[in-house]
């Protein structure tokens, strides 16, 4: 399938989330069990899950882990490194990371014994996150593994499925529609170079926000393959039709807004959250209070 | 259905409230007699989207409103931050209403009747992931009870250093003789909510 093609030349990361400094106690632990990372073993195992050539494994302090605004694809927590009491507290934390990228990251907990039969335990350790159905929890290694081949499989046919905008009753008035259409290509399609430029983004920027490679959007900027995609851009810049500009909108699109918690909106656009700010702008276009 | 307010609710003290409302659109195409030829047909000018916002989960329909002129313009402001001069002003439009069960939470007793704070009522919710307590609020309000709308402090208005109030309404829990009516500029009602009585409501 092309977008397969167009997948493997693109960089996806699997975090763990490691103890960088850990007690002489859990040290002794750690050097005396199997691991998914710091040793040896844990790099021989990496090497036999086979995982796409593009998916690397890196490593982080689960301090850092939680502070990320955006989760990687998947992301790793070795109950090994922290027990099964400490992982319990910091659950809420990673679902809040997990559900500021669209709901499309996974998280993969391998705890070991410690939940093994414990429904109560799972309940908790499940109960913050928004899509349960995206956290696997495993219990040996080899558990571990098949679990991370299991979702970085999910992962992959979400992105390719990423649903179309949704419907907008502002789609029937004339003025909104004409109000983009310097977007478009003459046969109607959005251009992906169009929206860039509108945006303040570098065609790769876009590219790469899209999933495809910078040469293939380059090559064919209105492919009926992007148009699902750039609806969502179409609709975020409807806003146009009460600004004075696109300089305007730019500068909107780069300033903390206090409806969005202080992000800017194109924050929103690089953590690919493109429903909920075109949502926002139907919001601004319509008058609803926020 | 969470059931978190649902015992709070049937004890907590309710109002009727009786005026216009307001609602300040940017957009002056949406407003039919703006439009250049006019529009074929009239848009629905209580359209709901059905799409979150502070008091609503998706799918539940409502109407949100300002109870000031002022409040209305800060909240159609507030998402628009660094644009000193847009192009186009916005278009205000009124609305009546007529509404016998309403919540009030501007009380301070209301509020702490439904273990509600101040942070509460002006927590973010377009980011949130899981529904916020007003959200929730709005849920077991709009499914479980006989209020038919909420009064609320608005943030925007707070932000602007005002004091400002707005109202959502639920379109299913408005019921006769509660009325929602908007005026066209004939002074001629143009649309209203029942569209017709219903029978069998308390």
């Amino acid at each position: 399938m092309v977008y397969i093609d167009y997948m493997k030349t693109i960089d996806q990361e699997i975090l763990v989330a490691v103890d960088p400094s850990p007690s002489h106690e859990r040290e002794e632990r750690l050097s005396t069990r199997r691991r998914l990372r710091g040793n040896a073993a844990s790099q021989r195992w990496w090497k036999s899950l086979n995982l796409p050539e593009n998916w690397h494994v890196s490593e982080s302090p689960i301090q850092t882990v939680i502070q990320r605004k955006v989760a990687p694809p998947i992301t790793v927590i070795d109950e090994a490194h922290y027990g099964t009491n400490h992982v319990m507290k910091v659950a809420a934390s990673l679902a809040e990371v997990q559900g500021g990228s669209s709901g499309t990251a996974f998280v993969v907990f391998f705890c070991g014994h410690g939940l093994r039969n414990m429904v109560a335990d799972r309940v908790k350790l499940l109960s913050p996150f928004p899509q349960p159905e995206r956290v696997e929890i495993a219990y040996t290694l080899k558990e571990a593994g098949e679990s991370i081949r299991e979702v970085i499989a999910k992962w992959q046919v979400l992105q390719m499925r990423m649903a179309p905008a949704k419907p907008s009753p502002l789609d029937s008035i004339q003025e909104v529609v004409q109000g983009t259409q310097d977007l478009r290509e003459d046969d109607g399609n959005l251009s992906a170079k169009k929206v860039a430029t509108l945006f303040g983004l570098t065609l790769r920027e876009l590219a790469l926000l899209l999933q495809r490679t910078p040469q293939a959007v380059n090559k064919t900027p209105a492919a009926d393959s992007l148009q699902d995609a750039l609806a969502y851009f179409e609709r975020i810049a409807r806003l146009r039709g009460i600004l004075k500009d696109d300089a305007s909108f730019r500068k909107w699109l780069r300033i903390a807004n206090p409806t969005l918690e202080g992000d800017a909106p194109l924050k929103l656009v690089q953590a690919r959250q493109w429903q909920e700010l075109a949502d926002l702008v139907e919001d601004i276009l319509t008058g609803s209070p926020t | 259905m969470p059931d978190r307010f649902v015992k709070e609710l049937l004890s907590v003290p309710t109002i009727s409230i009786r005026k216009w409302l307001f609602r300040a659109v940017p957009f002056f195409q949406l407003v039919p007699e703006s439009r250049q030829p006019p529009l074929l047909a009239p848009p629905d000018w209580l359209f709901t989207s059905g799409r979150r916002n502070r008091f609503n989960t998706r799918d539940l329909h409502c109407l949100y409103l300002s109870e000031e002129e002022t409040t209305a313009l800060s909240e159609q402001r507030r998402p628009l931050v660094g644009q000193d001069d847009p192009t186009e002003h916005p278009v205000i439009f009124r609305v009546e209403v007529n509404l016998h069960r309403v919540l009030d939470l501007t009380e301070t007793i209301v509020c702490m009747a439904l273990g509600l704070d101040l942070g509460d009522l002006e927590a973010p919710w377009v980011k949130a992931r899981t529904p916020t307590a007003t959200q929730i609020l709005g849920q077991v309000v709009a499914m479980r009870s006989d209020i038919s709308a909420i009064r609320f402090p608005s943030v925007a208005a707070k932000e602007s250093g005002t004091v400002g109030v707005n109202v959502v309404i639920y379109r299913e829990q408005v019921a006769s003789p509660d009325k929602v009516t908007i005026y066209g500029r004939d002074g001629k009602p143009a649309q209203s909510w029942p569209a017709q009585p219903r029978k069998g409501r308390k």
